[in-house]
């Protein structure tokens, strides 16, 4: 891969912004309070913060693929189906 | 007259079209979510309930999980705008605003139903206004989520063909419309 001058900038850019950051606190730091951090990240809540983020979208994508290969009857909210039917 | 399996399962030729904006609704309304009441008026974040933010490392935190709630909805909105790339290459797909937008709505009002329910309500890592706790705004969330819904599925339910959409256009390439 060819690393032009502009990744080199890019990168040089990144790497004096994380380490001259105040109080260097990017979690994957290596400072006390990116340890603190990751203690507060890496805990008995993990679990528990993994799941509350993931399982609403896992939830609506069962939704959306439900609605995409047709078996979610959504259409019964349409009036037309409520509004009382003419005698032929 | 509606036929009971119209009535039943959303029409073949408007599907991709719903599921391409109820991707985007769902992303969309994350981005609401995130933006709005997690950076903007901070009246959470995504574990505030659990580590309140009154230290930096708390808010630190918080700012790790929110990150990664962002991650999703970024991804979702991606998922989106894929569906609707797809879509707009299909020339059987009922072209309708209202069938897009309706089902934006809905994705949106999903997204705060199941939200509300999972994180306010089942594992309490956080609520609407934290300095509350679980109060009436959790439930008004809930509400939106509910009325989204049902206006989003009503305009899809509601939308017919557009008049100058793709199956209605003109057969002459000089005269067929741009997309």
């Amino acid at each position: 891969m060819r690393i032009t001058n502009c990744c080199r900038l890019i990168g040089s850019v990144l790497v004096l912004g994380l380490n001259s950051s105040v109080g260097m606190a990017c979690p994957f730091c290596d400072s006390l309070r990116a340890q603190q951090v990751r203690a507060g990240i890496m805990n008995d809540l993990t679990l528990t913060t993994v799941s509350a983020i993931v399982s609403p979208f896992l939830l609506a994508t069962g939704v959306l693929l439900a609605v995409h290969f047709g078996v979610l009857p959504l259409r019964m909210f349409s009036l037309k189906n409520w509004l009382p039917r003419r005698k032929p | 007259l509606v036929t009971k399996e119209k009535a039943m399962i959303f029409r073949a030729e408007d599907r991709p079209l719903i599921s391409a904006g109820l991707a985007l609704g769902i992303g969309m309304g994350g981005f609401v979510d995130g933006i709005l009441f997690h950076q903007i008026l901070q009246s959470h974040g995504m574990l505030s309930a659990r580590r309140a933010p009154d230290s930096v490392v708390n808010m630190e935190i918080n700012m790790f999980w929110d990150g990664l709630f962002h991650v999703f909805t970024w991804t979702m909105t991606a998922v989106g705008i894929w569906l609707l790339f797809r879509a707009a290459g299909v020339p059987q797909v009922n072209w309708s605003g209202k069938i897009l937008f309706g089902a934006m709505l809905a994705g949106w009002g999903l997204f705060n139903l199941l939200e509300g329910i999972v994180d306010h309500h089942i594992l309490h890592v956080h609520h609407v206004i934290e300095r509350l706790g679980e109060s009436i705004w959790d439930f008004a969330f809930l509400a939106s989520g509910l009325i989204l819904i049902l206006l989003g599925a009503w305009m899809v339910a509601s939308a017919e063909p557009e008049p100058n959409g793709r199956n209605n256009a003109p057969s002459s390439p000089s005269q067929t419309p741009l997309r």
